[in-house]
């Protein structure tokens, strides 16, 4: 492998590590803090990709479309929670499972009704058309750099909020003892709610910094939400700490697995890699009950 | 003195099974109170239910004139309920700064508890204060656990089995501390079996038997009373 390779490989497998982390980070407080099984969350991601699609071809300016996109489907996010999860938080886990499994159906088919089979383009702002050189000889697509620092930054955000503020604390001590939580004055079915739209939210942003990648499509939050389970799983539930280091770890062993080796061996590693993780850390990484 | 707060025959259970048939106490404000009897005998299911995690079938709970029975559990802590839980229940994933920050409720009133004060009255926690909630002992988990219910700058301080598992010298730094904050009088209801130690700090004692408040009674008519000790708490 090439210097060049390598370098351009690891800033996909970054990038691909930076978007999972956020379609993860909601995905499991919410399952952390509620136990709460959410299926839907690939059908946010893929809402917002559609709803960024549509904005820009209304405004004609990416930023803007991406701005409202992630807004409106934090109020889809928020919406669901209040309307219809929340008189699900005490159910089986199997009934949340084919609660949200409609649900993925329904923004199946109201995507279908809207926008049609046909996936949409995304369009780029010019500035982000254009490869740029990251070293000597090797051009890296300029978009692909944009939502790295873009995804990074949020990410970033995120950490310190989960980490240094007292909202941070709060989901924190939920994720790990609800009950305890609220017996001190918390108000954890807001915080869930707030959470709830957050990941809605952030879950929409990594849509749309997909979709000039895979093309905007329906049934794209589908693998979406399986590699976000995988890194749930291996992060330990409820953990963001845990979702940022599985997610970059997944995105890196993924991406250098598609170069390395045949497609048949590529397609398994990051479940191997988590039957390995598992099997020395059973609760993950980072498990937010102990 | 008047009752700040009071149960009225609160009843309560789980599913089908009844646990708690006619639980009625009241706590003066500044009181120190003991609920004291045998294992399964309804302890911990009435501050369950006090703290709003149980909702009571029947029954009235009232803090200062003001029913809460039914309230959820963070309205109840709110109001200056706090509680420190059997098994502690530390936020492992939070370091021990974080445990008492994410708990603390400002109530406007002067000499209120914060970070510094409750690291003055634990020192230990002061030590530790960088360390994670699952990297403590049972003693300073117990600490650590009253500090973060201090943090809430409680008018009513719930504590269900506050020594229990802890080694001798711990439990006495405990009781020495609990001590201080009957002097500061904050009024405090307390499940556990160190008669002893009870005996030294509280005002009033229940016995609940079968869900039931079978006896009830001053320091004095306890501890000159041992026919009672055998009878409900198996001393």
């Amino acid at each position: 492998m090439t210097t060049g390779l390598f370098v351009e490989q690891s800033l996909n497998g970054l990038q691909l590590g930076v978007m999972l982390f956020l379609v993860t980070a909601g995905l499991t407080l919410v399952f952390g803090i509620m136990d709460f099984i959410n299926l839907a969350h690939g059908s946010l991601f893929m809402f917002g990709a559609f709803l960024a699609a549509t904005f820009v071809k209304i405004t004609g300016i990416f930023w803007l479309a991406l701005i409202l996109a992630v807004l409106a489907t934090g109020l889809i996010g928020f919406v669901m929670e209040f309307l219809v999860l929340r008189r699900f938080y005490h159910r089986s886990h199997l009934d949340q499972v084919l609660l949200t499994f409609g649900f993925i159906l329904v923004f199946n088919d109201i995507t279908r009704i809207i926008w049609g089979s046909i996936p949409l383009p995304m369009p780029l702002p010019e500035i982000l058309s254009m490869p740029v050189q990251i070293m000597p000889g090797v051009m890296y697509p300029s978009f692909r750099i944009a939502i790295l620092v873009l995804g990074l930054i949020v990410a970033l955000c995120l950490f310190l909020i989960i980490e240094r503020t007292r909202l941070g604390m709060w989901i924190r001590a939920g994720a790990s003892d609800r009950q305890m939580t609220s017996a001190l004055g918390v108000n954890v079915g807001l915080v869930f709610t707030l959470v709830f739209a957050a990941g809605a939210a952030l879950a929409a942003l990594a849509g749309i910094m997909s979709g000039p990648i895979s093309a905007v499509q329906i049934g794209m939050g589908e693998p979406i939400l399986i590699l976000a389970l995988v890194v749930t799983v291996i992060g330990g539930i409820g953990s963001v700490k845990g979702a940022l280091i599985a997610a970059i770890m997944i995105g890196m062993v993924d991406t250098f697995g598609r170069v390395m080796f045949p497609p048949a061996i590529s397609s398994i590693l990051i479940y191997l890699l988590m039957v390995l993780i598992l099997a020395f850390r059973p609760r993950g990484l980072f498990p937010a009950n102990v | 003195m008047s009752a700040f707060f009071e149960i009225k025959n609160l009843e309560a259970g789980y599913g089908n099974s009844k646990v708690l048939f006619d639980v009625s106490l009241k706590i003066a404000e500044g009181e120190f109170v003991t609920l004291m009897g045998r294992n399964g005998m309804g302890k911990s299911t009435t501050i369950r239910s006090i703290m709003g995690i149980l909702k009571p079938t029947a029954g009235e709970i009232y803090h200062d004139g003001t029913r809460i029975d039914g309230l959820a559990s963070h309205k109840i802590a709110k109001r200056g309920i706090g509680f420190v839980p059997e098994g502690r229940h530390i936020f492992p994933n939070l370091s021990v700064r974080e445990n008492l920050l994410m708990a603390q409720i400002k109530r406007g009133s002067a000499n209120e508890w914060d970070v510094d004060s409750v690291f003055d009255f634990f020192p230990r926690l002061a030590e530790r204060m960088s360390n994670g909630g699952d990297q403590l002992s049972g003693g300073e988990q117990q600490m650590l656990a009253i500090g973060r219910a201090l943090m809430t700058n409680p008018y009513l301080l719930i504590l269900d089995e506050a020594t229990e598992g802890l080694a001798p010298i711990i439990r006495d730094e405990i009781w020495d501390q609990l001590g201080k904050l009957k002097a500061m009088g904050v009024s405090i209801l307390i499940v556990d079996k160190e008669l002893d130690a009870l005996s030294e700090l509280a005002d009033h004692h229940f016995i609940i038997e079968k869900g039931e408040i079978v006896w009830q009674g001053d320091n004095q008519a306890l501890m000159s009373n041992p026919a009672i000790h055998e009878k409900f708490l198996g001393v």
